[in-house]
């Protein structure tokens, strides 16, 4: 489903990535840890097609993305892909419902129908009742499962979290994991989460350590 | 304290600076235009009455000054830039042990630096001009007082100083950072009550001509320059909830992710948009004005019209100008729109939504604001010219056509200077709206 191949990335004159290479099967579950500084989110960012990688490949579903363009990896990522951050996602003047909606809106599906299936979406991860607030009047919990949610509800084949829970209690990250998880493996879906923190990694079905920004270990659960 | 802000000085990003520096130059120009006032006023000796007689002199002078409005507008954009950044800094003050009044004192010190320099500029600029134009008109133009000067450039920089003790926007700024408040304030009830007191005393004047019971025999005239003055700033004041009115009613109704976004957007912070957008708003209601009077003096016939022609001609030049300065403003203002919004956008764009779409954002919050703010300005214009011009000179029906084209190319004008500034502004959103926002290593 999603490979790379020797990717090197760097910033200035730090190297973020240091020839990584890595194979994600469809609907695995993969946690990518490793100490502050070793490349994680970076190693995220050219899965995702967020930014290109100096050198090395990139390939969704066999076919190359990071030599695609900046328009056809941002249709991809609306499409194909979903994206978690740790925090600052949601538009702060839309109500809850309206930011899960915005994918399939900009996607030009029909208004009702795109916040019918927000409210759906909502309604799973049990956040229903916070439809209509805007994202100042959530808890951190509340507005990290409507993150997941607006990530989900394109249909996505792979979810990218960075770090979903590092803004967040013990309780209530748990509660958005159990939430993320659940729906990725009741929908197939592959996840791709980085984290630094062991509870989160624990989730995974196998967990990749990043050091110095190359592979430092493997584990499969 | 000096210390202090020495240091915070020294330590200004280039960003800052590049604020500084035009902040500078809007002190500078309006120190300039009313230099150019004030010189143009010494001219007379009896103001107010060459005012009511209609004297150029005096009629370009209140021009001038009025085209401070603008500028003052522009410089107060300008002072909102990298306003994220300078709130960091001030929250880190205060965490360093600085008291709110000291922070106050930081921004009046700042604002009055800077309105000072620009100040001085100002009035070396209008020296060298003043002189230059005496001496080419051979004292025609009389040399500005150097009694004036000071005085001019006192009240620039007190201006400076008084616009730099907010610490700015609805922040919070305490040892522990910034926050934000619940929401930004929004439109009040009290905007629209100068709004219905003028639109009251204009049509009691209007209506109780010759038996308008306080004044004397000016009461009705004075009644209708009241409700018309009245009308006026109560516009200004009312933009806002115009402004949320219109977003509300757009965000209810849209299918595009686009127009739903721009809307919201919109509907939260009204304010910020009918600030930048308020000039415009004055300008197209001058210019209505200036085009009923034209179209009706020009079809009466009046005795003297060909004279009027070169009033006009300035008048225009001047609305011009204005338009030209709050474009500026507007610049400044979706400059701050992006770095507000920066981190929303780029989650959006992280997500799959493409930057064109993004930037039919900005021109469709351009256009939602914009339309509805000069569509009520040139109507109201429109509507005070022609019931004040029908009064002095009767019905002229072949005056219509002329008003309500200037007044629809007017709308037109200030819309497309919203819309072209928004346009502009597409390319900086893809210099904003960087996704290393989210970069956490």
């Amino acid at each position: 489903m999603l490979e790379a191949h020797t990717l090197r990335k760097t910033f200035a004159r730090t190297v973020a990535l240091d020839g990584v290479s890595l194979k994600i099967g469809a609907g695995e579950i993969v946690a990518i840890t490793g100490p502050s500084g070793s490349g994680k989110s970076t190693l995220l960012h050219c899965l995702a097609g967020i930014i290109r990688p100096d050198s090395g490949e990139v390939l969704f579903g066999g076919e190359r993305i990071d030599t695609l363009g900046e328009t056809e990896r941002t249709d991809l990522r609306r499409r194909s892909f979903g994206v978690v951050f740790q925090f600052g996602q949601l538009v702060p003047e839309l109500t809850a419902a309206e930011n899960v909606a915005l994918p399939l809106l900009f996607d030009r599906h029909g208004r009702r129908e795109s916040l019918r299936a927000a409210r759906s979406w909502l309604e799973r991860l049990d956040v229903a009742d916070c439809a209509d607030q805007r994202p100042g009047e959530l808890s951190g919990g509340q507005s990290q499962r409507i993150a997941v949610a607006r990530a989900l509800v394109a249909g996505p084949r792979v979810v990218f979290a960075d770090e979903p829970t590092g803004a967040l209690d013990s309780l209530a990250g748990e509660r958005v994991m159990d939430e993320l998880v659940g729906m990725a493996r009741a929908d197939g879906t592959t996840l791709v989460i980085v984290t630094h923190d062991n509870r989160v990694a624990a989730y995974a079905d196998r967990e990749i350590m990043l050091r110095d920004g190359a592979v430092a270990a493997e584990v499969t659960a | 304290m000096i210390a202090v802000i020495r240091m915070l000085a020294r330590g200004e990003s280039r960003h800052e600076r590049v604020r500084g520096r035009l902040m500078v130059a809007g002190a500078a120009l309006a120190t300039f235009l009313l230099c150019a006032a004030v010189n143009l006023l010494q001219a007379e000796g009896d103001r107010l009455g060459a005012i009511l007689s209609g004297d150029g002199n005096d009629v370009t002078a209140l021009g001038l000054a009025l085209l401070i409005v603008p500028v003052a507008a522009f410089v107060y954009q300008m002072s909102r830039l990298t306003g994220a950044a300078r709130e960091r800094r001030l929250a880190a003050l205060r965490l360093a042990g600085a008291t709110p009044r000291h922070v106050r004192l930081l921004g009046a010190y700042e604002g009055a630096r800077r309105a000072s320099l620009g100040g001085l500029t100002g009035v070396t600029l209008y020296l060298a001009v003043n002189l230059a134009l005496s001496w080419v008109l051979d004292g025609a133009l009389p040399l500005v007082s150097f009694v004036a000067l000071p005085a001019v450039l006192a009240a620039v920089t007190l201006g400076g100083a008084l616009s730099g003790l907010s610490p700015g926007r609805h922040v919070v700024i305490s040892p522990l950072g910034v926050t934000r408040g619940v929401g930004p304030a929004g439109p009040r009830v009290l905007d629209l009550v100068l709004v219905v007191a003028g639109v009251g005393t204009f049509v009691a004047g209007y209506g109780g001509k010759g038996g308008f019971p306080l004044g004397g025999k000016y009461g009705g005239a004075l009644a209708v320059v009241a409700g018309a003055v009245l009308l006026l700033f109560g516009l200004v004041l009312a933009t806002a909830g115009l402004i949320r009115a219109a977003a509300r009613w757009v965000g209810r109704r849209t299918r595009a992710a686009e127009t739903l976004l721009a809307a919201r957007l919109m509907e939260a912070d009204p304010r910020s948009w009918a600030r930048a957008l308020s000039v415009i708003g004055l300008t197209v209601f001058f210019s209505s004005v200036v085009g009923a009077q034209q179209a009706i003096v020009f079809s009466a016939d009046v005795p003297g019209t060909a004279s009027l022609l070169t009033t006009y001609l300035l008048v225009d030049l001047a609305l011009v100008v204005a338009l030209a300065t709050s474009s500026a403003a507007l610049v400044a203002h979706q400059v701050e729109q992006l770095l507000d919004h920066r981190r929303s956008f780029a989650a959006l764009t992280a997500s799959g939504v493409p930057a064109p779409a993004l930037g039919r954002v900005l021109t469709r919050q351009a256009l939602i604001a914009a339309l509805p703010v000069c569509l009520v300005a040139a109507l109201a214009g429109t509507g005070i010219a022609v019931l004040g011009a029908v009064d002095l000179y009767g019905e002229r029906p072949g005056a219509i056509g002329w008003t309500m084209t200037r007044a629809a190319l007017t709308v037109l004008i200030g819309a497309l200077t919203a819309l072209l500034v928004a346009a502009a502004a597409r390319r900086l959103l893809r210099r904003t709206v960087r996704l290393d926002e989210f970069h956490t290593e």
